[in-house]
């Protein structure tokens, strides 16, 4: 036992070991064949190096032509296994370099076994002439063999510079290609050690050095320098792997401390995967597969156009997707969520991927809904308030139809009397009691509709419509007041999205302070104007103009408060409700005094969805 | 000239109840004639016998309006208001200025139509008393503008003797002009004298001052 004994096993081992850690990758994870390949040349290598540590040890001529043998094959495999690899892996070398070396070597292992030949004629000496001991440091001492040298023996060496030539070309179109730096120093240091086993084996082979084959000494390094590169993708990966998973701890501390669900529509494939959180908010069991009908399902059905609509929209345009919805849980109870995406496309703009949040908003709508029905009864007490303001113009805008109605029939009742009975006037009165029923059904709907207790639902309505309604309702007021009271809406005026009865209480609500401020001047110029013009691409602007004293310079800013009032008997609460109402369909209200005569008051209502150009 | 049948004139805003309204008052036998608005009754107001009923809420010129308008007018029709509710103070208003009745729109038949009675036969009632009078000072028209002094001095029971002395002239002179008069008018004695001269209304506000 010396140190040559122990050394040459432990490079046999250590490319043992190389070769067995990438065959494992290698049968596990894709790409194989550059880790096979390895893993192969690895082996090989390790087997000339054990074949080394037999040579330097034998005196024996059958045992030394034996290893020869084999050691020239298993070069010649290290050589062509290695070669492939970089050929596999650097994708970037010339294939008649790569063809010349098997090739080339295969010329020169050829004469180890030329069937006519004598033992011990081959690759390396013409005829084998003996052994000689060499005696080394600390004591070692090993065999070398000794002849005359086999002229052809240069193939093998050509085989090995065209290896060279190849990896340095390889090498250097990847740096040309990439502008990778790690190319030239993998691609450096496997060309420096080829050359060096190289040149040893030569001088061994030649009888210029006295020491055993080091062949396995230099394709070590090698072996550690493109296992390193191999494996410098599974150590990014590894690092990368690392970060992404400290990331995604990131995201579900997010998540939860947020109350957040995740969720991923593939459009393509239509199948939906959703986080923990998502599936207990929506009520889907843990393996229950979910699509978008799943979805559907389980949205409340007066929610469900509107979900789709966003989602189409969505889909059609490039624009985020964002849709409040109830759910409908397996228990029967329902809960508000609100959902947040964004759309991921491909190459050909086609929707792959809708990624998002999902919110409970439950809390939040619970405390909004409260709020609009506090607001809805507020905005009804002042209403039937109001309503009663003008109950005398009312009555006598119900007392006229009626009226008409009793007049009809006592005077059928005398037509019947005669003798004969007038059956064509009776007919005649007839059609007119109808007409002046509906006449009266008419106004009573319409005060119906203002007195009843009801939740904001806002729509889609013209509001030259509800002018007419309003208008129709003030009239009568505005007669027995001698006001005159003018309506003009710009023809074809987009709708506006508003509750009806609500935008109706705040005309009404103008119109009659309008009225009260125009009466305060001498009946000629008693004159209220409510005008409707589009403002802008995206609202209306309803102006109610009247021909009274103006507005104090010092209350203008305090109008719209609430309990503040300028008139003797006012309360102060029609036109912070005016307010109110209108802010929360997403308009303004404010007033001003006129350049003449009077003031106005104007609001704005943004168009309804469908209204807007698009 | 025979006599002038009673108009009913209805005026109403509304269309639709004043064709309901004239058609009740036809079936129940008068003559109606229509107006949409006060403006266009006072511009057709003639000299006919008849009656107003109207709206008092009307635009413009409403029932009010239109009564203080036919007070100063030559025809002095009597008026019934008819109104969708009647609150109080229009009530009075129109009640003080002599309205004849004061109606809601669905008051019964019987009421309207008697109250539609009332006001014409009121308004007979003035023109019958126009008439007469119209008739009495006919009668004294025939007077010398001298009997007509001595008249009213008679009238206000002044003796022959004090009339003389107050007209400068003799006794007999106003004993001649006093036959001149009961034999123009008609009438027998002082008291029969003094009371036509009265149902006349001939010396009404014209207060006597006495030397």
């Amino acid at each position: 036992m010396n140190w040559m004994t122990i050394t040459w096993p432990m490079v046999a081992a250590a490319c043992l070991t190389l070769g067995l850690i990438e065959l494992s990758i290698g049968l596990s994870h894709h790409p194989r064949a550059p880790r096979l390949l390895f893993a192969l040349s690895a082996f090989t290598v390790a087997c000339v190096s054990g074949l080394e540590l037999a040579l330097m040890r034998t005196d024996v001529f059958a045992e030394w032509w034996l290893f020869t043998r084999f050691l020239d094959t298993a070069v010649g495999i290290m050589l062509v296994t290695l070669m492939a690899f970089i050929w596999v892996y650097l994708r970037t070398g010339r294939k008649w370099l790569a063809l010349a070396v098997p090739c080339l070597y295969v010329m020169g292992l050829a004469f180890d076994f030329l069937p006519w030949a004598p033992p011990g004629s081959g690759m390396t000496y013409q005829s084998f002439s003996g052994f000689r001991l060499v005696e080394t440091f600390g004591g070692a001492s090993f065999y070398v063999a000794e002849g005359i040298p086999n002229p052809w023996n240069v193939f093998p060496y050509l085989a090995v510079l065209a290896q060279i030539a190849f990896v340095a070309d390889a090498s250097a179109k990847l740096r040309r290609s990439t502008g990778e730096r790690r190319a030239t120093v993998v691609g450096g240091a496997i060309v420096f050690f080829f050359l060096c086993g190289g040149l040893q084996a030569a001088l061994v082979d030649t009888g210029v050095l006295d020491t055993p084959y080091m062949i396995s000494w230099a394709y070590l390094p090698v072996l550690v320098a493109m296992s390193i590169e191999l494996n410098a993708d599974v150590l990014a990966g590894a690092r990368l792997a690392g970060v992404l998973q400290e990331r995604e701890r990131h995201m579900d501390l997010a998540c939860s401390a947020a109350d957040l669900g995740m969720w991923t529509w593939d459009i393509g494939r239509d199948s939906i995967w959703a986080s923990r959180r998502a599936r207990e908010l929506f009520g889907y069991s843990a393996s229950e597969s979910i699509d978008r009908a799943r979805f559907f399902r389980s949205v409340h059905p007066e929610d469900r156009e509107v979900t789709d609509r966003a989602i189409e929209e969505m889909l059609a345009r490039d624009m985020g997707y964002e849709a409040e919805y109830r759910v409908l849980l397996p228990d029967g109870r329902t809960r508000w969520m609100a959902a947040r995406g964004q759309i991921e496309r491909d190459g050909s703009g086609k929707p792959k991927l809708l990624r998002g949040v999902v919110l409970d908003i439950s809390a939040r709508r619970g405390t909004e809904l409260e709020l609009q029905q506090l607001r809805s009864q507020l905005a009804h007490a002042s209403r039937v308030s109001m309503m009663g303001q003008f109950a005398s113009a009312l009555s006598h805008e119900l007392s006229q139809p009626l009226g008409a109605i009793l007049r009809n029939a006592e005077a059928a009742e005398l037509f019947l009397e005669h003798d004969p009975p007038d059956i064509e006037e009776v007919r005649v009165i007839l059609a007119d009691i109808r007409h002046d029923d509906q006449r009266a059904g008419s106004v009573i709907d319409r005060l119906r509709a203002l007195l009843k207790r009801r939740n904001f639902a806002p729509r889609a309505l013209s509001v030259s419509d509800e002018l007419a309604n309003v208008a129709a309702l003030a009239r009568s007021d505005s007669s027995s007041r001698k006001v005159r009271l003018e309506i003009d809406a710009a023809p074809d005026l987009p709708a506006v999205m508003c509750d009806p009865v609500h935008l109706q209480q705040v005309l009404l609500n103008l119109i009659i302070n309008a009225m009260d401020a125009a009466e305060s001047v001498q009946a000629a110029r008693r004159r209220v104007t409510v005008r409707a013009r589009s403002r802008g691409a995206s609202e209306i602007e309803v102006a109610v103009s009247d021909s009274g004293p103006g507005i104090p310079p010092e209350s203008l800013g305090r109008l719209f408060e609430p309990f503040f009032s300028t008139k003797a008997d006012g309360m102060g609460i029609g036109l912070s409700i005016s307010r109110t109402l209108i802010e929360a369909q997403g308009g303004r209200i404010w007033a001003e005094n006129n350049a003449g005569e009077g003031a106005t008051f104007r609001f704005t209502l943004p168009l309804a969805e469908s209204a807007k150009p698009s | 000239m025979s006599e002038p049948v009673p108009i009913v004139h209805v005026v109403d805003d509304d269309a639709s109840f004043l064709v309901a309204l004239a058609r009740l008052l036809k079936a129940a036998g008068y003559s109606v004639q229509t107006y949409a608005s006060a403006v266009d009754f006072l511009a057709q107001l003639g000299e006919g016998a008849g009656c107003v009923v109207t709206d008092l809420r009307m635009p413009g010129m409403d029932g009010l309006d239109l009564q203080q308008a036919l007070m100063r007018a030559a025809n002095v029709l009597p008026v019934v208001f008819l109104t969708g509710e009647g609150d109080i103070p229009t009530t009075v208003r129109a009640m003080r200025q002599g309205a004849e009745d004061f109606l809601t729109k669905r008051a019964p038949k019987e009421d309207l139509l008697a109250a539609v009675d009332r006001a014409i036969a009121r308004d007979a009632r003035r023109r019958a008393e126009d008439a007469r009078l119209r008739a009495l000072r006919a009668r004294f028209v025939n007077l010398t503008n001298r009997e007509l002094v001595v008249l009213r001095h008679v009238v206000q029971g002044r003796l022959n003797k004090q009339i003389a002395i107050v007209l400068g002239v003799s006794e007999r002179t106003v004993k001649l002009h006093r036959t001149a008069i009961t034999s123009k008018l008609g009438v027998r004695s002082v008291a029969e004298l003094t009371r036509l001269a009265q149902a006349a209304g001939l010396f009404d506000g014209t207060p006597d001052e006495l030397p």
